[in-house]
């Protein structure tokens, strides 16, 4: 019914939304914003990382699926800054 | 002929252009460039075959698919009065603002805001008209904050803007759901295909609200005074005499050429109604104002609502030559006013400049300082109380007749109780002026001393010029509304 | 064809949610990030809609450059304390109109369906064989209505001069630190590179200048807000004639055909698509100067438009 490509992307997929329901669960109820940073950083590279891969495997051509392995090589980088930055911020905030 | 079309379009945007990319050269350039347009207007409405109108395809695509440039004689004398008040106005504001940078600021934003002016009364198409409108909000909110740092003038300014961009929404859910309906923009086209039915009602009361705003008709008026008195002078001339009045003239287009299937008369009375209000309410204002500038404005909010007033008018006339005659007196108080309008703000604004305030109460001598303004502004006070041989006065009288014609005498009262609130403000002004003077003022710099020549002009041209040559105005402008073709 | 209704269903319910939570919430700035979840929103609703273009202006300019203008303002922005009576009555007459106006609205649309298409000549796919771009938002754009394009960019303009009379520019914020300058230096070219792509796509793809434009415009947003990287300097003429490079051009291309006894803003066809890509490519640069000093709220000097001396500094 399913080819072994379609079963892993579902599997990827499915495992892309269990992260994100964390994440986003993680992001409502943790305590302080330094936790829900760390929640909403998972989610920007796990879940999107999990989605990319998934997404790529059922592309049509290589390419595509290296174009959206590539966006996700830039939502690392700027994930990781945004997170440096609003942690710093928290950080100057609490020391004045 | 058709490229005088393009050249009355496009020559305000390239001279816009030009200012910006050099400012110093902005008062030549907008000097002549006024000029070039003023000759190009004149033309235009002389060689404006009567009954038949001019049109040019832009981009050579046909109009729905693309945009037409167009004008009937309706169109052609409100592109000369724009011409010959922004012709005024430029003069004027080159030696208003002489000593100061602010001029450097003005030319680029005066231009864009013509452009709105000559785009808007040239085009054919539902759609552009509200780009048009939209570039005619922001350069005209942008203008009031020309050399003004008082933050009232900022907050009347961002207010005027915030109106301007409502206004533009309403009008363009009007134009979608017309486009909905009827599947083009083309006005052309709209003019014999929109027929009664619930969305062009809606899209009439959205579009004509939206204008509504714009014309500042009461109770939508309440942005005008602020915005139009906190202006610099020569940019509250321009706002009083044109701004307000192509909204109307759109208005015009609607009510009398495309949506008069949906028009009722219970419609039209009640906008005659509101007109009403704003003539009682506007003069009493502008009679219990302290300020000469505030006057104006609420004179502004007045004189707009007698347009208003005696539409229900004109559409209780039978189709034919007795409604196009009141037709064409509607559009001649409508001129009329702006040129009489843009003399009067461009006169309190030497006297301001003169005294250093504008507060009516200590005018004392300022006409032995500068008789010629006081002079300019009791011309300007007759054409907008509308004394003979005013044109104004003609309007009023062929109006008032009209309305005696279809049994609706109650409109005189109303423009009899307005006039004499109109002569009661104006006295008020020159008998403060003439009172002798309390203590010596400070001359005029020299600079500034030519102020008081384009307010004249205009002064004299509303009172007399219209007065007198008010029969070829008349006659072209009777026969613009139906067949037109283009 | 049912999953399809509950995403439809989601989006209304969120826009009808983030719209409320935008007016509604408790602080200034908590509106103001409602407000920039709607127009994320609001650009998912285009590309559902199958309006792609409309999809990516909305994502660059609607969210993204008008969400940094007004985290911007907000710090300037007064808190209100306490409403007077006068405003409370503005703002349930006001939200009164605005349900009418729903109300009216939703009456005449049922009875507009179906929709009609008017004269079937004139429809754009007709006649966009003589365009000379084969993607038909550009060819309105750009061919059958640029006159309404070339007005849009006066707007612009004006709203950019308006902008630029008024204030000297805002102070840019403190250093963002090293890992933000290393972002900013991976960013920059990709955002070039990005607008290059939409504007050349333009021609038969969603893209086009106000696009191109908007990503080079945020191109500028990140380099200010990171603080530590800079542009070289910008004179004061350099930058009036950014500002009108796009207008002049579009003008002049539209004169110039009149000289071949053509009609303003006609194209020969064997030129139009070339033409089209030259007036986009001034477009994109003076939209993307006008949406950065809009952002900037104008040139570091005071005395706009003209310099009194020469101490130009960078932007």
């Amino acid at each position: 019914m399913f080819s072994p490509g379609e079963l892993i992307t579902a599997l990827l997929l499915l495992s892309a939304i269990v992260v994100f329901a964390a994440g986003t669960l993680a992001l409502l109820r943790l305590p302080d914003p330094l936790c829900r940073l760390h929640a909403l950083t998972k989610i920007d590279n796990l879940g999107f990382g999990l989605l990319a891969a998934g997404l790529a495997l059922i592309q049509p051509t290589w390419i595509d699926g290296l174009k959206l392995l590539a966006i996700w090589t830039l939502i690392l980088c700027s994930s990781t800054t945004n997170g440096y930055l609003i942690a710093h911020h928290c950080v100057w905030e609490s020391r004045r | 002929m058709s490229s005088l079309l393009v050249l009355i379009a496009t020559l305000p945007l390239m001279t816009a252009l030009a200012c910006l990319l050099h400012p110093r050269g902005g008062d030549q350039l907008s000097l002549v460039a006024s000029m070039i347009q003023l000759v190009a207007s004149v033309l235009l409405v002389t060689e404006l075959p009567s009954r038949s109108s001019l049109s040019h395809a832009l981009g050579g695509w046909a109009p729905g698919l693309g945009i037409a440039l167009g004008a009937d004689p309706l169109a052609g004398w409100l592109v000369l009065l724009c011409a010959l008040v922004q012709f005024a106005t430029t003069l004027y504001a080159r030696f208003y603002f002489c000593d100061s940078q602010a001029r450097y600021r003005l030319w680029p934003l005066w231009w864009l805001l013509a452009s709105a002016l000559y785009a808007l009364l040239l085009s054919g198409d539902l759609f552009n008209l509200y780009v048009t409108l939209e570039l005619l909000g922001l350069s005209a909110a942008a203008l009031c904050t020309v050399g003004a740092a008082k933050a009232e003038a900022l907050e009347a300014a961002l207010r005027y803007l915030l109106l301007g961009l409502i206004g533009s929404l309403l009008y363009l859910a009007g134009v979608a759901l017309v486009y909905a309906e009827y599947g083009t923009l083309d006005v052309s086209a709209l003019r014999t295909l929109i027929s009664s039915s619930p969305a062009s009602l809606a899209s009439l009361v959205l579009l004509s609200s939206g204008l509504m705003i714009k014309c500042a008709l009461v109770p939508l008026h309440f942005w005008l005074p602020a915005a139009h008195s906190s202006a610099p002078a020569p940019v509250s001339a321009v706002l009083s005499a044109l701004v307000v009045k192509v909204a109307f003239y759109l208005l015009l287009r609607l009510w009398f050429e495309l949506f008069t299937p949906v028009v009722t008369s219970a419609f039209a009375t009640l906008i005659g109604l509101l007109g009403a209000i704003a003539v009682i309410w506007g003069s009493w204002q502008a009679f219990r104002a302290t300020r000469l500038k505030l006057l104006a404005a609420y004179s502004t909010l007045s004189q707009m609502g007698y347009l208003f007033m005696f539409v229900p008018i004109v559409m209780a006339l039978p189709e034919g030559d007795t409604r196009q005659f009141a037709y064409g007196a509607l559009l001649l108080l409508a001129v009329s006013h702006g040129i009489a309008k843009a003399a009067l703000f461009m006169g309190i604004g030497s006297l301001q400049q003169h005294l250093g305030h504008d507060e009516i109460d200590r005018l004392g001598g300022s006409a032995r300082k500068l008789p010629v303004t006081l002079f300019a502004i009791s011309l300007a006070g007759v054409a907008l109380v509308g004394l003979p041989p005013s044109g104004a006065f003609l309007a009023k009288w062929a109006l008032i007749s009209s309305s005696l014609v279809s049994g609706q005498w109650w409109w005189m009262l109303v423009t009899l109780v307005g006039t004499l609130l109109a002569a009661a403000y104006l006295v008020r002004v020159l008998g403060a002026a003439f009172a002798p003077t309390a203590a010596a003022e400070p001359a005029l710099p020299t600079c500034r001393l030519a102020l008081q020549q384009p307010a004249l002009l205009l002064a004299v041209l509303a009172t007399f010029g219209l007065g007198f040559a008010a029969s070829p105005v008349w006659d072209t402008l009777s026969l613009s509304p139906p067949e037109v073709q283009r | 064809m049912m999953l399809w209704w509950v995403v439809d269903l989601t989006l209304c319910a969120l826009m009808i949610a983030l719209a409320a939570g935008s007016l509604f919430a408790a602080t200034l700035r908590r509106r103001v990030i409602f407000f920039i979840a709607f127009g994320l929103l609001t650009a998912i609703v285009w590309a559902r809609l199958q309006a792609p273009d409309l999809a990516l202006a909305e994502a660059a300019i609607g969210a993204g450059l008008t969400g940094a203008l007004l985290l911007a303002a907000l710090p300037t922005a007064q808190p209100t304390e306490h409403k007077r009576d006068a405003d409370r009555l503005i703002e349930w007459v006001s939200l009164l109109l605005a349900a009418l106006l729903a109300v009216v609205l939703i009456a005449v649309l049922t009875t507009l369906l179906p929709v009609v298409d008017g004269d079937p000549s004139l429809a754009v796919t007709a006649r966009l064989s003589d365009a000379g771009v084969s993607h038909p938002v550009t060819a309105v754009l750009l061919n059958f209505r640029a006159w309404d394009t070339l007005l849009e960019l006066a707007v612009l303009l004006c709203a950019t001069i308006g902008v630029l009379n008024l204030a000297p520019a805002r102070k840019a914020p403190r250093h963002a630190g090293a890992l933000a300058d290393t972002l900013i230096r991976i960013l920059l070219p990709l955002l070039i590179l990005t607008a290059g792509y939409l504007l050349w796509n333009g021609a038969f793809a969603p893209g086009g200048a106000f696009q191109a434009g908007a990503v080079l415009a945020a191109a500028t947003v990140v380099l200010h807000l990171g603080g530590g990287v800079r542009l070289p300097p910008f004179s004061l003429a350099q930058l009036r004639g950014l500002l009108a490079l796009g207008l002049l051009l579009f003008l002049s291309v539209g004169l110039v055909q009149l000289a071949f006894g053509q009609a303003l803003l006609q194209y020969p066809l064997a030129w139009a698509g070339s033409l089209i890509l030259l007036i986009e490519t001034g477009a994109t640069l003076s939209i993307a100067t006008m949406l950065s000093l809009v952002y900037l709220g104008g040139h570091p000097l005071r005395d706009w438009p003209v310099a009194g001396d020469s101490r130009d500094r960078e932007i």
